[in-house]
Formats: structure tokens, C-alpha cells, sequence
């Protein structure tokens, strides 16, 4: 059974070519617009691993990714943080909220598989 | 009014009034009564002249003081009408400003939406045709497709070819055969000639044992007879001597007819077999062609859609640039937005302090320096050059 990952981007053009190439690796895909979107979706389902931006409105990744982690379902769940944010400061919160890899845009899909192959749950 | 030239206005009484102070004296002689007079007349041209210079300033002041007031009053209408401009800027230019830029995003961003989506599409349909092309190179290739179908029909046909030479071959010993039998046919045949000799011989010897007999009279009578008899069946066995040399003949030539078909029907089915083996050859490299191009043509595509595949990811990294596009343009936006207001507490100040102070911006800066997310963003903030840098990825 295909495992599935949650891409949560406000961005339509990043969501659709993250999907492009996940569902290219066999991946099933759900997509959020933002953190409070994303959270909503999350209830009910089996996701193996999220990858999330993290300026977006309404909840940005940071706070989204605090939430996720206080979700029994989902506390060991990893987190990719896919943004163009590339701070030292900023990849610190991401790390402090419980992210497993910090991935700066635009990236290789290449790349994001290496990555999602590396931490996708079993 | 005020006129500049009434500046002076003070040296009209004055000046007569000197005039008549040291002339009247000189002309009616020093007497009291004139230096009273001119005293009087020179106190009074002195306070007409303070009296007019007085009057003058006082005009002056009045008309500085109107003046002044109208200049306050205009520089408060044009403060009021400058601010009341940029009641116009928020209301109209600056969200004009937004809303194009806004609409600009908005476009680049559906516009990449649908080309990605056309990716999407793309690299869809390329998974279908490489799988498709898998399978068929799979279906021409392994066990069950059309090189083992090949393979095996090529062995049936060999075999088919092996048979046909088999049955040349045993054509071939069954005319050896025939050509014995050719042979044997010709010792009955000598056999025959010379059973017939020997009948001959027989009908001869019997015929001089008759005259032996005759000459011998009466005790020759009995082997005359004996004679005879022999002479009988000498005739017999040479009559049936010759009748075996017909018939031997007959089936000679029946034979030789048959021997001769034989060989000419081997000739014949040596050059079907030689036909049927180029045909057989022949339909099996035609074949052998369509299955190598069926074979070859399906690798090309596989191997194709994977390179297109390829170039697709990669194209993938390059529509990743409206994203950042986008988000510039937002922070662009947002901080146009903000800019209003920024105009506005200058207004507030002027009407709380009754005068114009130079508006900060640093606060603005401060707050579009706040929304950068790129790298691009700070460096073209901080004035430096954009470094171009790889993709990266923290594990932690």
C-alpha cells in the first residue's frame, strides 16, 4: 500500500509540483493551503510524513508543526520544512518545534525523494 | 496697503520744519522772539516726523501681521489640501499600486498554476506511454512474447525443413532400391535367354537322340518316343522361356518408367525442399527484422520517456521560481498598503503640532525588512549583489 505524505504550502504552483513529484515516487498526496487548513485535514487520516512551508497565513508552518507535534496520532510523525527561508535562527525553530530536516526552495526533486526515502515512517 | 516709499514719510515735516528753524533766526535777526519761533517750529517737525514714522511702522507691523496671517492661512490650506492629496494617493494611487501588482501575481501565479497542471498532465501520459512501452518491450522479449514466439517457430520450421530432407533422403534409397530391382530385372532377363538356349539345346539334343533312335529300328522305338517327349518339352520350356523374357520385359520397361518418374519426382522435391528452405529462411530474418524493431523501437521509447521524465524534474526546479515571485511581490504589496499610514501620522502630527515634521520611515523599512522569507530579498535590501546558491537541506 502506497504511504502518504502531506505537502502544506500556500502556494498552488509549489503544492502541484511537490505532487508532481511524490506521486511520480508512488506516493499518495494530500495538500493544505496553510497551517489551519492542514491541521483540519490531518484528523482522521494515516499521513507517513508532512512537508510543510513555513511563511503562510492564517497559521504558519512553525506554529502548525507545534500543533501537529501535540497530536498523539501524529507525534512521531516526520516533518520536512520546505521554504525559502534559509537563517540559521529560522532552521533553529524549525528544529525546536520538532522538524526532522529543513529543505530551502527551490529544490530537486531528486532531492526531496533522497529526503522523504530517508524519514518516511515504515 | 503699505507703500515702501511712505518708508521716509517722516522727512516730509521734519525737513521744512529745520528749514524754517535756521532761516527765520538768520532772516528776522537772533531775537528771542525768533529763536522761540524756530525752537517751536523745529519741536514741531520733530513730532510730526516721530508722529509719521511711528505711523509708518505701525502700518507696517499691521501690514506684516496681515500678511503673515494670510501666509499661515495659505500654508494651512495647502497643508490641508497636500494631506487632502494623500487621502487621494491611499484611496486611489497606492491601491491602484496594490491592486496591479496583486493582479500581476495573481496572473504569473494561475498562469503556473495551469502550467504546472500541464506538467502534471504531461508527465502523466509519459508514465503511461513508458509503462506501455515496457510492457510491449516486455511482451516482445520475455517467454511468451514475439522473440520466443520466433524462436519457436523457427525450431518447428527447421524441423519441418529436417523432415522434408529426411523424406528426400528416403526417396532417395527407395529409387536405389528401384535401380537393383533395374538390375535384377536384367539377370531374369538373361535368365529367360538362356533358359531359352538351354530349350534350344534340349530340342536339338532330342532331335538327334530321334535320329539315333530311328537308326537303331525296333529297340530305338522306345527312346524315340523318350526323345520325343524330351523334344516336347524342350519346345515347351522354350516357349515358356521366351514368354518369362516378354513378361520380364513388360515389367522392365514398367520398372525403368517408374525409375525414371522416381527420379524425376526426386529432382523435383529436392527443389521444393531447397524452395520451402529459402522461403522459410526468408520469412524468418523478415521476422527477425520486425521483432528486433518492434524490440528496438520499444527500448527507444522507454528510454526516451525516461530522458523526457528527466528534463520534466528538472524543469520542475525552474517553476518553483513563481512561488518566490509571488512572495516578493506580496511583501511588496503589503508594505505599499502600509505606506498610508505611515502618511497619516504625519498629518496627525501636523494637526497636533500645527506644523509639518519629516516623516519616518524607518518604521516602514523596518516592517518590509520583517516580511523578507529570501535570501534574494535581504541582499537586494542590504544593497549587496545576489548570490546564486545550491539547494540545501538540513538534516537535524
Amino acid at each position: 500500500m502506497a504511504k502518504t505524505i502531506m505537502i502544506v504550502d500556500d502556494s498552488a504552483t509549489l503544492r502541484q509540483v511537490v505532487s508532481i513529484a511524490l506521486k511520480g515516487a508512488g506516493y499518495d498526496v494530500i495538500e493544505g493551503c496553510d497551517g489551519k487548513d492542514a491541521l483540519g485535514k490531518l484528523t482522521g487520516q494515516k499521513v507517513h510524513l508532512i512537508i510543510s512551508d513555513v511563511n503562510m497565513p492564517n497559521m504558519d508552518g512553525i506554529a502548525f508543526v507545534s500543533e501537529v507535534k501535540k497530536m498523539p496520532d501524529y507525534k512521531f510523525t516526520p516533518v520536512i520544512m520546505l521554504t525559502t527561508e534559509a537563517g540559521e535562527d529560522m532552521k533553529a525553530s524549525g528544529q525546536a518545534v520538532g522538524a526532522k530536516a529543513w529543505m530551502v526552495k527551490p529544490f530537486k526533486p531528486e532531492q526531496m525523494l533522497t529526503a522523504v526515502s530517508k524519514l518516511i515512517l515504515p | 496697503m503699505i507703500n515702501r516709499r511712505d518708508e521716509k514719510i517722516w522727512k516730509y515735516p521734519l525737513i521744512p520744519a529745520l528749514l524754517g528753524a535756521v532761516t527765520l533766526p538768520l532772516a528776522a535777526g537772533m531775537e528771542m522772539p525768533s529763536l522761540a519761533i524756530s525752537a517751536t517750529l523745529l519741536i514741531a517737525g520733530l513730532m510730526s516726523g516721530i508722529y509719521l514714522a511711528r505711523r509708518y511702522e505701525a502700518n507696517l507691523q499691521t501690514a506684516l501681521f496681515e500678511k503673515d496671517h494670510a501666509c499661515q492661512e495659505q500654508y494651512r490650506a495647502d497643508v490641508e489640501s497636500f494631506f487632502a492629496g494623500l487621502g487621494t494617493l491611499e484611496s486611489k494611487v497606492t491601491s491602484l499600486w496594490v491592486k496591479q501588482i496583486e493582479n500581476g501575481r495573481s496572473q504569473s501565479e494561475q498562469a503556473m498554476i495551469e502550467l504546472t497542471s500541464r506538467f502534471s498532465g504531461i508527465v502523466d501520459k509519459l508514465d503511461e506511454a513508458v509503462n506501455a512501452s515496457s510492457l510491449s518491450a516486455e511482451s516482445v522479449d520475455n517467454s511468451a512474447g514475439l522473440v520466443a514466439v520466433f524462436a519457436r517457430s523457427e525450431h518447428s520450421l527447421r524441423a519441418v525443413i529436417q523432415s522434408l530432407r529426411d523424406a528426400l533422403s528416403h526417396s532417395g534409397e527407395l529409387l536405389g532400391s528401384m535401380g537393383n530391382l533395374v538390375q535384377y530385372i536384367e539377370q531374369l532377363k538373361n535368365m529367360s535367354t538362356a533358359v531359352s538356349s538351354i530349350a534350344d539345346n534340349t530340342n536339338l539334343l532330342a532331335l538327334n537322340a530321334a535320329i539315333e533312335a530311328a537308326r537303331a529300328g525296333d529297340a530305338g522305338r522306345g527312346f524315340a518316343v523318350v526323345a520325343d517327349e524330351v523334344r516336347k518339352l524342350s519346345t515347351l520350356s522354350g516357349e515358356t522361356g521366351r514368354q518369362i523374357g516378354e513378361k520380364v520385359s513388360i515389367i522392365s520397361d514398367a520398372i525403368n518408367k517408374a525409375f525414371e518418374m522416381a527420379e524425376q519426382s526426386a529432382v523435383q522435391d529436392a527443389a521444393s525442399v531447397t524452395r520451402s528452405e529459402t522461403d522459410i529462411q526468408t520469412v524468418l530474418d523478415e521476422f527477425r527484422e520486425v521483432t528486433g524493431g518492434l524490440s528496438k523501437a520499444a527500448t527507444i521509447l522507454r528510454t526516451t520517456g525516461t530522458g523526457i521524465k528527466k528534463e520534466v524534474g528538472e524543469s520542475m526546479v525552474q517553476l518553483q521560481f513563481q512561488d518566490r515571485v509571488s512572495q516578493i511581490l506580496s511583501h511588496v504589496r503589503d508594505n505599499i498598503n502600509a505606506y498610508p499610514a505611515c502618511l497619516q501620522e504625519g498629518e496627525q502630527n501636523f494637526r497636533k503640532h500645527g506644523r509639518l515634521q519629516a516623516i519616518d520611515w524607518s518604521g516602514l523599512l523596518r516592517k518590509l525588512e520583517k516580511s523578507y522569507a529570501t535570501v534574494e530579498e535581504r541582499s537586494t535590501h542590504a544593497g549587496k549583489s545576489i548570490a546564486a546558491k545550491d539547494e540545501e537541506i538540513t538534516f537535524f
